[in-house]
C-alpha cells in the first residue's frame, strides 16, 4: 500500500527525515511512532505530497503520485493533527464542500449516516467552531471517512480528547480496521498504538530505527520474559537464591513484589516457582508480562542503546 | 476590517497612480525659504554656453524658445519650416521657475558653422544659416504664419517697413480728419443744422483698421523643414569640428488626429466660454440654455513631445497622454452681410466683419443639427452684438449683430460670431455637425449635445438603495438561517432532556 | 488517469473551491460595504458635475460617468485582489490549504477556484454598477454613452489582471503578513516612483555633464516606463483615454494584453504555489 525507498528530506539547516525505508502492507494498522521532531509529520507530508522529497522514492497504492494524483488523493483519508474547519462554515456545509470536493454521489445520504454514527448529526448546522475539541476529531473522522478511503492517514487523532472522546475514536478505528481499510497512525500516545497496530515503526532524529510487529519490537529489545510474583513473606535467602538460578537474567525485589527476567528460550517458571518456595517465601501470585511499547520506545529511542537498531549506527 | 482598510487606502493611491497630472508644475517650488522675489534673489551666476534659439512652429505661430546644454532633445513639428539658431549666449538658473535662462542682451553672438542632420547615424542633410523673417499678415492672432527666406526676407521685411508707414500716413490723415469733422460738427450744432443722429454719422471719418500686419525683424538661422522621425544634429564649424554641446536629438513628430474643435459661449455667462477639443467629448448642458458654438481647426500631438516644443526645460514625464491645439480659426467668406445702405445714407461705423459663413478654402460650412435621428433645419454662422443693460442694471443681452445694428449699435463690430444652439428641456438625441455646401459632413467636427434634466441634489444618493438593501437581504438570510438552526438545536436538546 | 479526466478533474474541482468562496464573499458584510461606499463616492463625483453645469451651464468632457466609474471600479478591484491576497495567505497559516489539499486538489485547481471566485464577484459587482449607474443616469437626466459599456468591458480585463496579482503574490507568500506587505508595497511604489520621478524631473542639475540626481531620474524613468506597461491602473487609464480617442487598436490592444498578463500571474502562481509549498 505504502512503500518508500531511502526516502530523504533536507532543509537548509537540518536534515528532517534520513534515508527512511518502510513499507505498510494492505489492510494493516501501522502504527508511527517518534518523539517530538523525530520526522514523522514530515514523512507523513511526503507521502501524501505535501512536501517534496529530497530523495529517495515513494509510492502509494503501487505508483507515484506524479503518475495518478487524483486517484489516489480520492483513495486517501487524513485526519491531521489540527483539525481545521472553514469558521463561516456549518458543519454541514464544511462536509457537503469536501464532499464535493470527493465527487461523493448521494452526499446527503453519506454525511447523515456517517455524522449519526459519531453522534454528531444534531449539530450538524451549527459551525464547528462552537464543538468541543472531540466533537470537532470526530467531525475530522466524518470528513476524512465521507469518500470511503482505502488508506487512512492519522496524525495524532486522539491528541487532547478525554477518555470518552480516546474511546469513540478508538472504536471508529476499529471500526474502520475491520472494515478493511489500510491505516497510518502517527502517534506519540504509544498505549493506543499498542491496542490498534498491527505494525510499528519507530522513527528517532529523523531515522527509521525500527519496523517490525509489536512482539518482534519487544523480542528485539529484550529477549527475555518477565515474570512478576508477588509473595507473602520475603526471606533474606531469596535474593541469593534466584540469582543461583542460571536461567533468571535479572531480578529486582521491591517489598513483597519481585520482577524477574527470565531466559525466553523456554518456559523456566515452574523452576522459577520451585526456587522461590524453595527459599522459605510463599507465592500469592505470580504473572507474566510483555515489555510494554513504552519500554520498547524508550530503549529504541535512548542514545545509550542506539546499537539495538536494525545494523544502523549512529 | 483590515482588509476595508487597506483596500480604501490602495484604491485612493491606485487612483492617484492613474491620473496623469501628478507631475509637478515646473514653477512650483515648496522650499519657502528659498522663493525670493524677483530682484532679491540670490545674484545669479552666468555663465557663457552654446545654446540653440528656435523659432518652433505650434500649428498657429512661431514660438521663440531657447535650449540650454541640460536639455538633449529638440522637438519639432514635421513638414513645417522650423528655424533653428545656433548662438553663444550667457546662461544662469533661475530658481524661481527652476529652470535656465537666456541673457541675450548681454551675449548674442551667431556661431558660424553648418547644422548636420543624421538620421540611424547616417549623414541625410547639411544646412547653412541664412536669413529669415517670420511674418502674420493678418495678425499675429488671426491669420496664418508666413516665413521668408534668404532675399525674400529681406523684401518682406522691406514690404512691412513700408506698410508700417502707409498705416502711419492713414492714422495721421485720421486724426486731422477727425479734427476738421469736430469742428465742423461744432459749426453746425452751434448754427442748429444738426436735429438727428443720422445728420452726426453721415460724415464723420473712419479711422483706420488697427495694423495688424505684424514682423520679425530679418535673423540668421538654419531652417529645418523634415519628415516625422528621430535625428540627431550637431554643429560643425568652419574649421570643421563640432561645436561643444550642439549634440543634441532632434524629434519630429506630427499629429496623430485633425479635427475641429469649439469654443462654446454658453448665453449667461458669455465672458467665461468653454472650449471643446475631442471630438469624441459629449457637451453637458443645462436645459432652457442657448449655446454660440465658435469652430476651430486643432490637431491633436503627442503631450510631451509638444509640451518640451513649447517648453523645452519642461520635467520629463512617462505618460501616453495626447494634447489637443487649437491652430486656426476658420476663414471668413468673403461674403458679406454687412452693406452700405446707400439709399439711407447710413454708414456703419467700425470694423466690418465679413461673414456669415464660415469655410475652409472655399468651402462654407453651415452647422448641421441631428435630434433623434432626424434632420432639423441647418443653422446658419451669424455675428452676435452683446448689449449690456444700461444704467445701474446688472445683466445683458446677446442680440444678432443684424438686430444690434438696426436698435443702433452702430459704432462697435459684432462680439463674436458663432452657430447658436437653442437648448430646449424637451431635446434628445442632439448632435450636430459641419457640413459643407458640398454636403459632406467635416470630419472631427461632430459633438453630442446632452441636456441634463436633473440637478445634483440628494436624489442621487437613492442609487445606494441598491447596494445596501442586497448586502442587508444576503448578509440578513445567512445570520438568519444559522439562528434557526441554532433554536431547533436548543429545543430538541430541551425535548431530549 | 488520462490527461483529459485529470483536467475535467481538476476544473471539477476548482469549480467546488470557487462556489464556496464565492458563497463567502457574497455572504460577508464588508463587500456590500466596500461596494455602497465605492458607489457613494462615484455619487459625490457625478454631483459636483451636475451642480458645475447648474451654475455655469455647461461642461464639456468625454463622459459624465467615465470617471466616477473609474473610481468605483479601482476601489473594488483591489478590495477584490487584497481578498484574494488574504484568503490564500491565511489558509496557508491556519492549515486550511494543507486540508483541502489531504483530498484531490492540485495547485491548478486551488489557483482556478480561488481566482474564478474573485473575479465571478467582480463581474457581478459591474452588473450591479451598470444598475446603479443607470439609476443614476435617470435621476440626473444625463444619459450614459455607449462609450461607458467599452469601458466596463476594459475594467473586466484590467480588473481580472490585478485579481491575478493578488493571487500571485499570495501563493508566493509565508503568512498573511508578508502577503499584506508585499502587496501594499507593490501598488504604493508604482504611485512612488511616478511621483518620484516627476519630482526628481523639477530638481535642475548642479552640472551639466555628471549628477546622481540625473542618474537617478533616468533610473526612475526607466522603472516608471516598465511600470507603465504592467501597472493594471495605467492599463485602465491609457485604455479608457485611447477608447475616448477612437483608437480601438489601442483599445484591444490593452484588452489583449492585460489578458496575458492575467494568464501569466495565474501560471506563475501556479508554479509559485507548487515551489512555495502548501506548509507554511
Amino acid at each position: 500500500m505504502i512503500s518508500t525507498r531511502d526516502l530523504t528530506k533536507t532543509y537548509p539547516e537540518v536534515e528532517a527525515v534520513k534515508s527512511v525505508t518502510l513499507n505498510v502492507q494492505a489492510g494493516e494498522v501501522y502504527g508511527f511512532l517518534g518523539p517530538n521532531g523525530a520526522g514523522k509529520s514530515t514523512t507523513m507530508a511526503m507521502l501524501l505530497g505535501l512536501v517534496k522529497p529530497t530523495s529517495g522514492q515513494l509510492s502509494l497504492f503501487g505508483t507515484s503520485l506524479e503518475n495518478d494524483y487524483f486517484a489516489i488523493k480520492n483513495a486517501i483519508g487524513v485526519v491531521g493533527e489540527n483539525p481545521y474547519f472553514f469558521d463561516e462554515m456549518t458543519a454541514w456545509e464544511f462536509l457537503s464542500f469536501h464532499a464535493d470536493i470527493f465527487m461523493i454521489e448521494s452526499k446527503e445520504n453519506r454525511i447523515n449516516e456517517l455524522m449519526e454514527n459519531v453522534g454528531l448529526r444534531q449539530y450538524a448546522n451549527i459551525r464547528p467552531s462552537e464543538y468541543s475539541r472531540g466533537m470537532r476529531q470526530k467531525l475530522s473522522f466524518v470528513r476524512a471517512l465521507l469518500h470511503k478511503p482505502d488508506l487512512l492517514m492519522l496524525d495524532e487523532p486522539v491528541s487532547g480528547l478525554d477518555p470518552h472522546g480516546i474511546r469513540q475514536i478508538r472504536g471508529l478505528i476499529e471500526e474502520q480496521k475491520k472494515s478493511g481499510t489500510t491505516i497510518f497512525i502517527s502517534s506519540h500516545i504509544l498505549s493506543e498504538i499498542e491496542r490498534t497496530a498491527d505494525r510499528i515503526a519507530i522513527m528517532h532524529k529523523g531515522k527509521l530505527l525500527v519496523e517490525d510487529n509489536l512482539d518482534g519490537l519487544r523480542y528485539s529489545v529484550d529477549q527475555s520474559v518477565r515474570v512478576n510474583v508477588e509473595v507473602s513473606n520475603v526471606p533474606e535467602t531469596l535474593s541469593g537464591v534466584l540469582s543461583d538460578i542460571p536461567h533468571i537474567v535479572d531480578h529486582n525485589i521491591d517489598g513483597q513484589h519481585i520482577e524477574i527476567r527470565l531466559d525466553a528460550t523456554s518456559d523456566h517458571r515452574a523452576e522459577l516457582s520451585s526456587a522461590i518456595t524453595a527459599s522459605g517465601a510463599t507465592i500469592i501470585g505470580m504473572e507474566t508480562r510483555k515489555a510494554s511499547l513504552e519500554e520498547t520506545f524508550m530503549t529504541f529511542t535512548d542514545d545509550n542503546v542506539i546499537g539495538l537498531s536494525k545494523g544502523e549506527a549512529q | 476590517m483590515r482588509k476595508f482598510i487597506a483596500a480604501i487606502l490602495l484604491s485612493w493611491l491606485g487612483l492617484m497612480s492613474m491620473d496623469t497630472d501628478v507631475r509637478i508644475v515646473a514653477a512650483d517650488n515648496h522650499d519657502d525659504d528659498k522663493r525670493d522675489l524677483p530682484g532679491l534673489v540670490d545674484k545669479t551666476e552666468k555663465r557663457e554656453e552654446f545654446v540653440y534659439g528656435v523659432n518652433a512652429y505650434n500649428g498657429t505661430l512661431y514660438q521663440g524658445v531657447f535650449h540650454p546644454p541640460s536639455v538633449d532633445t529638440i522637438y519639432l513639428l514635421a513638414d513645417t519650416i522650423n528655424i533653428i539658431s545656433p548662438r553663444k549666449t550667457l546662461i544662469y538658473y533661475w530658481a524661481v521657475t527652476n529652470e535656465y535662462k537666456a541673457d541675450f542682451d548681454s551675449m548674442n553672438e551667431d556661431i558660424p558653422g553648418t547644422l548636420e542632420i543624421k538620421l540611424k547615424g547616417e549623414l541625410v542633410l547639411t544646412v547653412e544659416p541664412t536669413d529669415y523673417v517670420i511674418q502674420y499678415p493678418e495678425g499675429i492672432t488671426r491669420g496664418a504664419a508666413e516665413v521668408y527666406l534668404g532675399g525674400a526676407a529681406q523684401r518682406k521685411y522691406g514690404e512691412w517697413e513700408e506698410a508700417l508707414r502707409m498705416y502711419r500716413l492713414d492714422v495721421s490723415e485720421y486724426y486731422e480728419a477727425s479734427r476738421n469733422w469736430r469742428t465742423d460738427l461744432t459749426e453746425r450744432v452751434q448754427s442748429g443744422k444738426v436735429t438727428s443722429e443720422d445728420d452726426v454719422l453721415v460724415s464723420q471719418p473712419m479711422r483706420p483698421a488697427d495694423f495688424l500686419y505684424s514682423s520679425t525683424k530679418v535673423f540668421r538661422g538654419v531652417p529645418l523643414n523634415l519628415p516625422p522621425g528621430e535625428y540627431d544634429i550637431q554643429m560643425r564649424n568652419d574649421a570643421g569640428k563640432i561645436v561643444a554641446d550642439s549634440v543634441k536629438k532632434l524629434v519630429v513628430f506630427q499629429s496623430d488626429r485633425v479635427g475641429v474643435g469649439y469654443t462654446v459661449i454658453p448665453e449667461d455667462k458669455w465672458t467665461t466660454p468653454e472650449q471643446t477639443y475631442n471630438p469624441d467629448e459629449m457637451l453637458y448642458v443645462r436645459s432652457d440654455n442657448t449655446l454660440y458654438l465658435d469652430p476651430f481647426f486643432e490637431s491633436e500631438y503627442n503631450e510631451q513631445y509638444f509640451t518640451h516644443l513649447e517648453a523645452p526645460q519642461a520635467p520629463n514625464f512617462v505618460n501616453f497622454d495626447w494634447k489637443w491645439v487649437k491652430e486656426e480659426n476658420f476663414k471668413i467668406s468673403d461674403s458679406s452681410k454687412w452693406r452700405r445702405s446707400e439709399d439711407a445714407d447710413v454708414t456703419f461705423i467700425g470694423e466690418r466683419r465679413p461673414g456669415p459663413h464660415i469655410n475652409d478654402e472655399g468651402i462654407a460650412y453651415d452647422m448641421q443639427v441631428v435630434e433623434r435621428d432626424m434632420l432639423q433645419n441647418p443653422i446658419e454662422f451669424e455675428d452676435y452684438m452683446v448689449r449690456q443693460n444700461p444704467g445701474k442694471a446688472l445683466g445683458y443681452e446677446i442680440l444678432e449683430a443684424m438686430e444690434g445694428l438696426s436698435q443702433g449699435m452702430r459704432d462697435r463690430s459684432p462680439d463674436f460670431s458663432a452657430f447658436q444652439i437653442i437648448v430646449r428641456r424637451s431635446i434628445q438625441d442632439l448632435e450636430v455637425n459641419l457640413q459643407g455646401d458640398d454636403g459632406a459632413i467635416l470630419s472631427g467636427s461632430g459633438r453630442t449635445v446632452d441636456v441634463v434634466r436633473g440637478s445634483g441634489s440628494t436624489d442621487l444618493f437613492l442609487a445606494l438603495i441598491l447596494p445596501i438593501v442586497l448586502g442587508i437581504v444576503m448578509v440578513g438570510y445567512r445570520r438568519y438561517s444559522l439562528k434557526i438552526h441554532r433554536e431547533k438545536l436548543a429545543s430538541a436538546s430541551i425535548e431530549n432532556s | 488517469m488520462s490527461d483529459t479526466s485529470t483536467m475535467y478533474k481538476q476544473i471539477q474541482t476548482a469549480l467546488t473551491i470557487h462556489r464556496r468562496d464565492f458563497r463567502i464573499a457574497i455572504f460577508g458584510p464588508v463587500l456590500y460595504i466596500v461596494t455602497t461606499i465605492s458607489i457613494a463616492i462615484g455619487i459625490v463625483i457625478i454631483r459636483n458635475y451636475l451642480n458645475y453645469i447648474e451654475s455655469n451651464g455647461l461642461y464639456p468632457m468625454p463622459d459624465l460617468f467615465s470617471f466616477p466609474f473609474r473610481w468605483v471600479i479601482i476601489l473594488t478591484s483591489v478590495y477584490l485582489a487584497f481578498s484574494a491576497v488574504v484568503a490564500i495567505a491565511r489558509e496557508r497559516e491556519s492549515g486550511a490549504m494543507e486540508l483541502l489539499f489531504y483530498g484531490p486538489v492540485d495547485n491548478v485547481s486551488y489557483v482556478l477556484g480561488k481566482y474564478s471566485a474573485q473575479l465571478t464577484v467582480y463581474c457581478l459587482l459591474i452588473i450591479l454598477y451598470l444598475i446603479c449607474f443607470f439609476i443614476l443616469s435617470n435621476i440626473a437626466g444625463v444619459q450614459i454613452p455607449a462609450n461607458f459599456y467599452m469601458m466596463m468591458l476594459l475594467s473586466l480585463f484590467t480588473g481580472a489582471y490585478l485579481i491575478s496579482v493578488g493571487v500571485f503574490v499570495s501563493t508566493m507568500s509565508k503568512s498573511v503578513r508578508s502577503a499584506t506587505l508585499v502587496f501594499i508595497t507593490l501598488i504604493a511604489s508604482t504611485l512612488l516612483i511616478q511621483a518620484s520621478q516627476a519630482w526628481l524631473s523639477n530638481i535642475a542639475p548642479e552640472s551639466d555633464y555628471y549628477n546622481p540626481v540625473l542618474l537617478l531620474q533616468q533610473l526612475l524613468g526607466w522603472i516608471q516606463v516598465v511600470l507603465t506597461w504592467l501597472s493594471p491602473f495605467s492599463y485602465l487609464n491609457y485604455g479608457v483615454n485611447e477608447m475616448l480617442r477612437g483608437n480601438m487598436t489601442a483599445f484591444l490592444r490593452v484588452i489583449g494584453l492585460s489578458f496575458v498578463f492575467c494568464i501569466t500571474f495565474i501560471f506563475s502562481s501556479i508554479i509559485g504555489l507548487k515551489i512555495r509549498g502548501v506548509r507554511q
